[in-house]
């Protein structure tokens, strides 16, 4: 016993050392701060990783951009990271701790509509405000919306809606095939590109389920797909397992003989997929080339991003630059850095950064702006660095795509 | 029925892998008597050595320098840390090379990063191949083939040679074999070599089919020692049998029955654990002294 | 396990109380300790939330050590009780009582379930050996998390179980909520009083149970003989006792306080994600336990704060500090061995090629009071005590032992005898039940126990002294002969958790008589490891008189003793045997001639040749065989 305790203490000692040593200040309780703390909560490893940094990029210029003007109502900007390695049960420790020992009075990231549930909920329960950047599944902003939460990004439902709308009159009557991952983001996005396609004519093969996460190998699915020889095959995997999936599609022929759907894409997903993303239809909520020629705050953005890191923005990057400065104004229009005011002014103001004039609507918060239908070009067009991805074939205003209000299982709270 | 034989030829290339690890889990431990948690680690450091060459030099060259870079490093590993422990209980071999997997794992994490990685195969090996009824990516058959001849230099190596005697022998009486003179010192060095760079080559030439992560190592380590304990601890044919068996398994029940894919080799592992605890090809007792 | 100093007699009544003494002051210790902790833990970076994690987490800790450090085993699947108690937690308050949450019932229902849990995959388990033990519980643990993972409808699937409803404690007539602060009373640099909140207070109160339950535990009969059987399972197991037995139950308490503290976390943090079942979870028990000391009662403890400290602050400053711990970890395990003493012990004895040792149920056997040995002399009669039939061993294609007919009557003290090789030590394993007949049979007093383990067989009475000792070499004499007597008076299993066994006077009795037949009383109280080489073989045999055989197999008792101390023990060897049958086996001729009624010659694994001392020492056949390499002069004198 004597000997445990010994050297308990003196592991307990030097560890005690090695935290003073690397300047963990002792935290105080929540007190008039002369800064404000905003936890950057995003994966850094698993399959969003390169998704996650990206928008870490975006959250430092936007912060440094806003400190170097005197930061948010004149406080500070302070930022706490956390690695949620896409995991919900990471990303719940992680905002716990960013709220109770680093004081931060927002939450921001998210990699999976699982984490970003799960944060939402732990935001909720800390009353924290949650501005949710890269969660594309329906249920953020609807079975599982809160108070506290805020999504800007595009959901599942306007996704396919731009999809559809687009495609539907080339493709409606053809015969479709569905790779989905299995969880709760796939099956969103399945069922809603089927309910749009299907009324109109469309054929559903099959859908195959891959497990999620951890499939590295697609053969046993592409395999079916190859035998079935559909019009459409619908490649429902997000980030490095869309990329893999998609090359190892091309190994199997597919990119050739099939139109292939991803129903959200960003620089990333295709730059990995090099030129096996060509003539694959997608969506995405914003694109650098297109927005920047067309709005001078997204060419602001670009320039700012490009200056400082030598590449232009992922789209989860602009969401997450947005969500930064979209926080600003509301508290300072609100005047107080009190959760429920700013909510109110969140709820009810509409405002333009980097794309046209936007808006979160009151009874779900989900944000109301455009979505993008685009195409892949071959690589050999790309350009530097292959940012330049792809061709705009549609852009569909928000208020046409987004969710109707009869259809929402949102209870949201009072408070 | 196209599905099925899909299924079959994946279950191969799968297994295959789980036999190229497996082989050196149990050759290490048939001469060295060390139960090595780190053989994943090997696995994924051929890959990354592997992604890195092929990416910078060429595809050909990672074959070459995988396996050299991971031998190297397990002699290293040998040298520093495992020797003490090879008259060690088997628990506290676990304990220390899982100590040094995790290490590894987080030191590949910190230089290369957490995403998934891949690299592609030349152009040439691109395509698809036609067998009858079925289209099948043309380097899976070649990978396939690959480690059917390795493993079968591997085999003549353990038949044929003289260090290959020693890692039989071994198996059966370590101290017998040192008495007789075999410098079973130097041989379970060889041998220990061996079976990490078999693990690397496997791990640079699997990652355009599976690509690489730092947890893949880890993720392929465990199957292979359900792999070992189904085959046999110690015994080549079992490696061999239990890779093939395993890895057909797990790849004709994600056809079937996709959720139970992953279940369905440990039920595998506890039923043989249960009825034939020594392996399906393994000695049910060793001469003791 | 505490070491048995010197005095293990019955307490003396001012002992008694010194003893609760002792005990008071560890759990007063204990108190302040947890007390203490989350203010020491303020001004180095810590929260409340931490504090009560790591108290939580400490007590899964300690049921793990439970498994690792006292009963030896290591399990790399313990993350399924852990995961396994909060999904269990977590599903019946969301199933069961989405109205009234009630935190009792959840916990209480998580224990119950993981250790049925336990139970089940332990009786599975245990009957293997060493690193199949680990394997094999990994793979259940992998087969959990899978399950757990795609039953979707059940579970959530990978996202985890979520938005727990907060569990009320009731007491009484209240009902409390622990996610209430304690009032704010500012305490300077070690904090608020008001950042606590009354969950501490009661995941404090658990650990301190826990470490009170974990004392009394480690020092009762259990937890004794689980620590013999950690220290030496091959002679454990030849003394009586039923190793496999006591591993399923340490296994059974271990998973259960596990998955208790698993229940804890889940309703604590609200949340129960699906990595609690992974992998890296069972790892991190491995390594909170091995990092902090795996033997002792604290160690655990101060593991998991240290490690789960450290993870905290790193994790912050650097990407690296799973490469740190990892570090830490290794650097334990290479570096600082005296804390693994255990776990890492260099004895090869232990069976090094037997890969699995197989044992039957817990025997349930009564020892039969008419066996008694009473000093009876010799009986002779038609039933012999011992009989073989065509017993045979194959190893592989080699044949140790073949077509053996074998019968030795009781109260004779027959020498088994034969060149190298002949199979001696493989018969009297045969005989002892180490290994199992390939073929034949063996009879004890007429009845076949072929297939009967070598446990029960100690307790049907027959045992053996092993040719190398095999002795529990960090207790003292009189705890070696101790451990093997109440092996004898509790039989093969006894799950005594509360009892001490310096209660049982039987057992006292016992090992001081078998000490003096074998003259050790004089080094009673000396370390058995410390002993010389004719002391130990002395003691391997005082072991197995303490057993209260019938029939005692001696494999070369005197082998390496010099000449005084052979004669000596030959005399008492002589003076035993008229009390029951003695085999022996031995190559000291003049031992053999001068002792034995009579002798057994074995070569080539089968039998030569049965007969008096004269009758053998005259057969030409016998001569020949030995006449590979001795003459007639060896022959007489060995």
């Amino acid at each position: 016993m004597k000997q445990a305790l010994s050297r308990g203490r003196f592991v307990a000692g030097s560890a005690g050392a090695a935290a003073l040593a690397f300047g963990s200040a002792p935290y105080v309780i929540a007190a008039p701060t002369k800064e404000i703390v905003i936890g950057l909560n995003v994966p850094q490893s698993g399959p969003y990783a390169e998704q996650g940094t990206d928008q870490l990029r975006a959250y430092h210029l936007a912060i440094d951009e806003i400190n170097a003007k005197g930061g948010i109502m004149g406080m500070k900007v302070k930022t706490t990271e956390g690695d949620d390695q896409t995991k919900a049960g990471v990303a719940t420790e992680n905002a716990q701790r960013m709220i109770e020992r680093d004081g931060a009075i927002m939450i921001t990231g998210g990699s999976s509509t699982g984490t970003a549930i799960a944060v939402s909920g732990v935001c909720q329960q800390k009353g924290v405000i949650f501005m949710a950047t890269l969660t594309h599944g329906d249920e953020t902003t609807n079975q599982n919306c809160h108070k506290h939460t805020f999504r800007r990004y595009n959901d599942a439902y306007m996704s396919a809606q731009s999809l559809a709308k687009t495609l539907v009159s080339k493709y409606g009557t053809g015969r479709w095939f569905h790779i989905t991952a299995d969880y709760a983001w796939g099956h969103s996005v399945y069922d809603n590109i089927t309910a749009v396609v299907e009324p109109k004519g469309a054929k559903t093969i099959k859908n195959v389920l891959t497990p999620f996460p951890g499939t590295k190998d697609f053969s046993p699915m592409l395999q079916q797909a190859q035998a079935a020889k559909p019009d459409v095959l619908v490649l429902t995997e997000f980030g490095e397992d869309m990329v893999i999936c998609l090359n190892q599609a091309a190994q199997f022929g597919l990119t050739k003989s099939t139109k292939i759907l991803v129903p959200l894409v960003d620089e990333y997903m295709a730059k990995g997929a090099k030129d096996n993303f060509n003539n694959v239809v997608s969506t995405a909520p914003f694109y650098w080339k297109y927005h920047a020629a067309k709005y001078p705050g997204a060419k602001k953005f670009v320039d700012a991003f490009q200056k400082r890191y030598g590449f232009p923005p992922s789209n989860g990057a602009e969401t997450a630059y947005a969500d930064i400065y979209i926080y600003k104004m509301a508290v300072e229009k609100s005047g107080s850095i009190n959760a429920a005011k700013v909510i109110d002014v969140l709820e009810t103001t509409k405002f333009q950064f980097t794309k046209e004039q936007e808006w979160y609507r009151k009874e779900d918060h989900q944000g109301v702006n455009s979505c993008l239908v685009v195409e892949g070009i071959p690589e050999s067009q790309r350009g530097p660095g292959g940012f330049e991805y792809a061709k705009v074939l549609e852009v569909h205003d928000g208020p046409q795509v987004v969710a109707p209000l009869t259809s929402l299982a949102c209870k949201m709270e009072t408070a | 029925m196209e599905a099925f034989f899909e299924a079959l030829l994946g279950g191969l290339v799968l297994g295959l892998i789980y036999v190229a690890i497996a082989v050196g889990l149990t050759i290490i431990f048939g001469t060295l008597r060390l139960v090595n948690f780190a053989h994943g680690a090997f696995y994924a450091i051929g890959a990354y050595v592997g992604l890195v060459i092929a990416q910078h030099i060429g595809v050909g060259w990672a074959f070459v320098a995988a396996p050299i870079a991971v031998a190297l490093f397990a002699v290293l590993l040998d040298r520093l840390v495992l020797r003490s422990f090879y008259d060690k209980e088997p628990t506290a071999q676990l304990l220390v090379t899982f100590g040094i997997a995790l290490v590894v794992e987080e030191t590949l994490r910190l230089i290369f990063g957490a995403t998934t990685q891949q690299y592609q195969m030349p152009g040439s090996l691109q395509g698809s191949v036609t067998l009858g009824p079925i289209t099948y990516p043309a380097y899976r058959l070649l990978f396939a083939a690959g480690v059917i001849v390795m493993l079968a230099l591997v085999w003549l190596f353990i038949e044929r040679t003289n260090y290959g005697l020693i890692v039989r022998a071994g198996v059966r009486d370590r101290i017998m074999v040192q008495l007789l003179g075999g410098n079973i010192r130097q041989a379970s060095t060889i041998v220990f070599a061996l079976g990490a760079a078999i693990a690397g080559l496997v791990g640079a030439a699997a990652t355009p089919i599976y690509s690489i992560d730092p947890g893949t190592g880890f993720a392929f380590l465990v199957p292979s020692f359900v792999v070992v304990v189904v085959g046999g601890l110690g015994s080549f044919w079992g490696a061999v049998l239990g890779g093939l068996l395993i890895g057909e398994l797990q790849s004709l029940t994600n056809l079937a029955y996709a959720p139970a894919s992953n279940v369905v080799i440990y039920l595998c592992m506890a039923l043989v654990l249960l009825l034939r605890p020594q392996g399906l090809l393994g000695e049910s007792e060793v001469i003791r002294q | 396990m505490t070491t048995s100093t010197a005095t293990e007699a019955a307490p003396a009544p001012h002992e008694s109380t010194s003893m609760l003494w002792a005990d008071a002051r560890f759990v007063v210790l204990c108190a302040l300790g947890i007390a203490a902790f989350p203010f020491l833990l303020h001004p180095l970076g810590g929260y409340s939330t931490l504090a009560t994690q790591i108290a939580i987490v400490s007590i899964a800790s300690i049921g793990f050590n439970l498994l690792l450090g006292y009963a030896g085993t290591l399990s790399y699947g313990h993350a399924m009780f852990y995961g396994g108690g909060g999904y269990i937690a977590a599903i019946l308050l969301l199933r069961t009582m989405p109205v009234h949450p009630n935190l009792w019932l959840a916990v209480a229902g998580a224990t119950v379930g993981t250790a049925i849990l336990a139970v089940l995959v332990g009786a599975v388990t245990v009957r293997l050996y060493g690193i199949y033990f680990a394997l094999l519980t990994l793979a259940f643990a992998q087969m959990v998390f899978f399950i757990v993972e795609q039953a979707k409808d059940w579970t959530n699937g990978d996202d985890g179980l979520q938005a727990l409803p907060n569990a009320l404690l009731p007491i009484g007539p209240w009902n409390i909520d622990l996610t209430r602060h304690l009032p704010s009373i500012n305490l300077g640099p070690l904090g608020d009083l008001g950042e606590l909140t009354l969950w501490y207070i009661f995941a404090g109160i658990c650990l301190l149970l826990v470490l009170i339950l974990f004392r009394v535990l480690t020092r009762s009969q259990f937890g004794e003989v689980l620590g013999a059987i950690r220290e030496n399972e091959q002679r454990s197991t030849l003394i009586g006792f039923n190793a496999a037995g006591y591993r399923l139950a340490a296994f059974a308490i271990s998973g259960a306080l596990t998955g208790f503290a698993g229940a804890l976390r889940g309703l604590f943090d609200g949340t129960v994600p699906v990595d609690s079942l992974g992998i890296d979870r069972s790892g991190s028990f491995v390594i909170y336990t091995v990092v902090g000391g795996v033997q002792t009662l604290f160690g655990p403890v101060a593991g998991t704060a240290v490690i789960m400290f450290l993870e905290n602050v790193l994790s912050a400053k650097t990407p690296a500090w799973r490469l740190i711990e990892g570090l830490i970890f290794v650097g334990v395990i290479v570096f600082l061995p005296r804390g693994l003493a255990t776990v890492l012990k260099q004895q090869r004895d232990k069976n090094p090629r037997a890969l699995f040792v197989r044992s039957l149920r817990p025997s349930t056997e009564e020892p039969d009071p008419l066996l008694k040995p009473t000093g009876e002399g010799r009986r002779s009669g038609p039933l012999s005590i011992v009989e073989t039939f065509k017993l045979g061993k194959l190893f592989g294609h080699f044949a140790a032992n073949r077509d053996i007919d074998f019968r030795v009557d009781p109260g004779e003290l027959r020498a088994v005898i034969g060149p190298n090789g002949a199979g001696k030590t493989t018969f009297f394993n045969l005989l002892a039940g180490t290994i199992a007949p390939t073929a034949g049979t063996i009879n004890y007093k007429g009845r076949d126990v072929s297939r009967v383990s070598g446990t029960q067989r100690v307790h049907l009475g027959i045992a053996k002294a092993f040719q190398t000792a095999s002795l529990y070499p960090d207790q003292s004499v009189r705890q070696n002969c101790r451990l093997a007597a109440l092996a004898r008076v509790q039989g093969a299993f006894a799950l005594q958790v509360f009892r001490r066994s310096m209660r049982l006077d039987d057992v006292d009795a016992l090992a001081e008589r078998a000490m003096d037949r074998l003259e050790l009383t004089g080094v009673a109280d000396i370390r058995a490891g410390d002993l010389s080489h004719g002391d130990k073989k002395r003691l391997d045999i005082a072991i197995a008189l303490a057993t209260q055989p019938q029939i005692l197999l001696l494999d070369e008792p005197i082998a390496g003793m010099s000449k005084d101390e052979a004669r000596k023990t030959e005399a008492l060897i002589r003076k035993l045997s008229t009390e029951m049958t003695v085999l022996i086996i031995e190559h000291d001729m003049e031992m053999v001639m001068g002792i034995s009624d009579s002798i057994t010659v074995l070569h080539q694994g089968t039998v030569l040749a049965t007969g008096t001392p004269a009758e053998i020492r005259d057969n030409p056949r016998v001569q020949e065989a030995y006449l590979g390499g001795h003459s007639e002069a060896e022959l007489a004198h060995g």
